[in-house]
């Protein structure tokens, strides 16, 4: 069974006078451990269809599946304990709370685990996972006071404190610079070696060939769904 | 739970407008209270004059004296036989039914009567009020007494050097019946008995309240003692007069007249009820008035402050679906600030006196407030497509 599973998914988006296919009967499949880029031009529907698989917005038609879950039939509740407990969010403007600490922007979805036991566990795994992103020492600083490096590495380990099966990345090096760009794409190519599931959203030809697959998007279709050749160097 | 410690930030975080929107609430709280107690009040008055009005009328003087002719009253013993035959055409004439509802204070010294802190004081003295009044005060009023005795015809009549009193419930925590009291000066008490608690008359014809008895003494109307503290030019105008023949009021006016004491007109209770009721209903208007502008004026700023407060936390709201809240979390996180102002808010006014303190009515206010100033924001809230939250930062 595949991980994610995308069936003849179309999101509509309508005005009084016309109305907009921003998906247009999408479908795919997507295996645990896999990478995967999405690549499109602008307003090709990329970031609506990461938005449909991060479960933040619902299709107009179609099937979206997570493992068994049929997604289109959860309730609101139902979307935010998936949000919560399979996915993982990278974004390009980081989608951290400035005012937060790094460990507070960090925790954040804990808040949101129902089980104490489980919150405490996680918890306690912090120090760690911020030591293995370089961004031990940053622990208690405000957010709003590192470098975009710095806070897009605090972007995956809040993505990562839940243990998700899937990272879902929109433009994850949008923001940064050549040299972080690639420390970044490393770290999530780290995280794909390690069994997790990675989508990432991007217009930069040389992150998409980083990963396993490239989809290609054009005006709410997928044009294009090949593989990459992988050189180990 | 966690929704409440983020809303107990927020709160911290706007400081100055969690602030102004506390003293709004505070308003709003004090001024319903105020207008609860007004329509309660004007109600147990009307009902109170309903029933004295019931079995025959009650007439009040409208004292036309001047202070002149007042000073004159008390000062020249000349007088005193005058007053003296007015005293006994009101309150010994077999033809009408009298009581007084002359006030006045007794004064202990401030170390002797130990807390004070419900009385008058000045530097050295507690100015405790009594009252002169008689067995038709009592019927009237419907005062009985919690333990002790009333009055007795002796209490009524005879010369004696201790005066019998009754005292309200309050005072009964300081003294105990048989105890004698020794106010500032020669004359001697002793408590004969205790009112029960929350007794009181309404005094239409000057302050138009009631009047607590729970802090008063009261002592009896007797000719002896009024004569001796020169009291007639106090008890004689504040006579409340029974009767159902206007002309033995005009009898009397005219003998005050004669006698060149008061200058009096007569006015029934029920003629005058109906001014203070005007009177009433006017100032429960205006606080009416007064309390729907300011609920205007604070849903307005309600509703803007949490309008600001979601434009401004957009993107931070968006960040916390991202990570698992639902829409609902973040609705209860605007209701845990808006309740947590609310509570403070209840536990000032219920700590102020009365009657601006009303902690039920202040908490069925409060609990409305909740849902209704908080509708828009949260419509906002519930209406806003998860997938812009987070362009707010750009916005």
């Amino acid at each position: 069974m595949s991980l994610l599973e995308v069936e003849n998914v179309s999101k509509v988006f309508k005005t009084k006078s016309y109305q907009l296919y921003a998906l247009n009967d999408v479908s795919l499949k997507i295996q645990t451990g896999e990478s995967v880029a999405i690549t499109g031009t602008s307003d090709s529907g990329k970031t609506t269809l990461l938005h449909i698989l991060g479960c933040i917005d619902t299709p107009t038609n179609g099937i979206y599946r997570i493992g068994d879950q049929k997604i289109h039939e959860q309730s609101p509740k139902q979307l935010a304990q998936i949000r919560n407990q399979n996915l993982g969010f990278v974004m390009q403007d980081f989608a951290l709370v400035d005012h937060y600490s790094v460990q507070k922007n960090v925790l954040l979805p804990l808040n949101y685990v129902k089980n104490r036991k489980l919150r405490k566990e996680r918890a306690a795994r912090l120090p760690a996972l911020l030591d293995k992103l370089h961004i031990g020492q940053k622990q208690h600083e405000k957010v709003m006071n590192l470098s975009g490096g710095q806070k897009q590495r605090v972007a995956i380990a809040r993505a990562l404190i839940n243990e998700p099966d899937i990272i879902l990345a929109d433009e994850p090096t949008g923001a940064l610079d050549q040299q972080t760009s690639k420390e970044i794409i490393e770290l999530l190519k780290a995280i794909n070696r390690e069994g997790k599931t990675i989508v990432i959203v991007t217009h930069d030809p040389d992150v998409a060939y980083q990963c396993d697959r490239i989809i290609r998007i054009e005006d709410g279709k997928i044009a294009e769904d090949h593989a990459t050749l992988q050189v180990e160097v | 739970m966690i929704q409440l410690r983020y809303a107990l930030n927020d709160l911290w975080r706007s400081k100055g407008t969690s602030f102004i929107l506390l003293l709004e609430s505070l308003m709003l709280l004090i001024i319903v209270n105020l207008v609860i107690y007004s329509a309660q009040d004007m109600n147990q008055m009307k009902s109170e004059i309903n029933r004295l009005n019931q079995s025959e009328n009650i007439y009040g003087f409208v004292d036309f004296t001047s202070d002149e002719q007042y000073n004159k009253l008390l000062s020249d013993d000349r007088y005193r036989s005058r007053l003296s035959q007015l005293y006994d055409e009101i309150y010994e004439n077999d033809q009408v039914k009298a009581f007084p509802l002359y006030t006045s204070q007794l004064n202990f010294e401030k170390h002797t009567f130990g807390d004070s802190a419900s009385y008058t004081t000045t530097e050295k003295n507690v100015l405790v009020p009594f009252l002169y009044t008689n067995d038709l005060f009592f019927d009237y009023f419907n005062i009985g007494l919690a333990e002790g005795r009333s009055f007795s015809n002796e209490d009524y009549n005879e010369d004696s050097s201790v005066i019998p009193v009754l005292i309200g419930s309050d005072l009964a925590a300081k003294f105990k019946v048989g105890d004698q009291i020794t106010p500032s000066g020669n004359t001697q008490y002793e408590v004969i008995g205790v009112l029960k608690k929350e007794s009181s008359y309404i005094d239409i014809m000057a302050t138009r309240e009631f009047q607590s008895l729970d802090r008063m003494i009261v002592m009896p109307l007797n000719k002896n003692n009024i004569a001796s503290a020169g009291n007639y030019s106090g008890v004689i105008p504040r006579a409340y007069i029974a009767t159902d023949n206007e002309a033995h009021l005009s009898k009397i006016v005219k003998r005050a007249d004669e006698l060149d004491t008061f200058s009096f007109a007569f006015k029934s209770m029920l003629y005058q009820s109906k001014f203070v009721a005007q009177d009433k209903t006017k100032s429960l208007q205006t606080q009416i008035l007064l309390s729907s502008l300011i609920l205007v004026f604070t849903f307005v700023t309600v509703t803007v402050s949490y309008l600001q407060f979601i434009e401004k936390h957009t993107y931070e709201f968006g960040v916390h679906i991202l990570s698992g809240a639902t829409i609902k979390d973040l609705m209860l996180r605007l209701i845990s600030q808006f309740a947590l102002l609310q509570i403070i808010s209840v536990i000032i006014v219920s700590s102020l006196p009365q009657p601006l303190a009303n902690p039920i009515a202040s908490l069925g206010v409060s609990v409305l407030l909740l849902f209704v100033f908080l509708i828009i924001p949260l419509l906002r809230l519930n209406k806003m497509p998860m997938t812009s939250m987070l362009r707010g930062r750009s916005r």
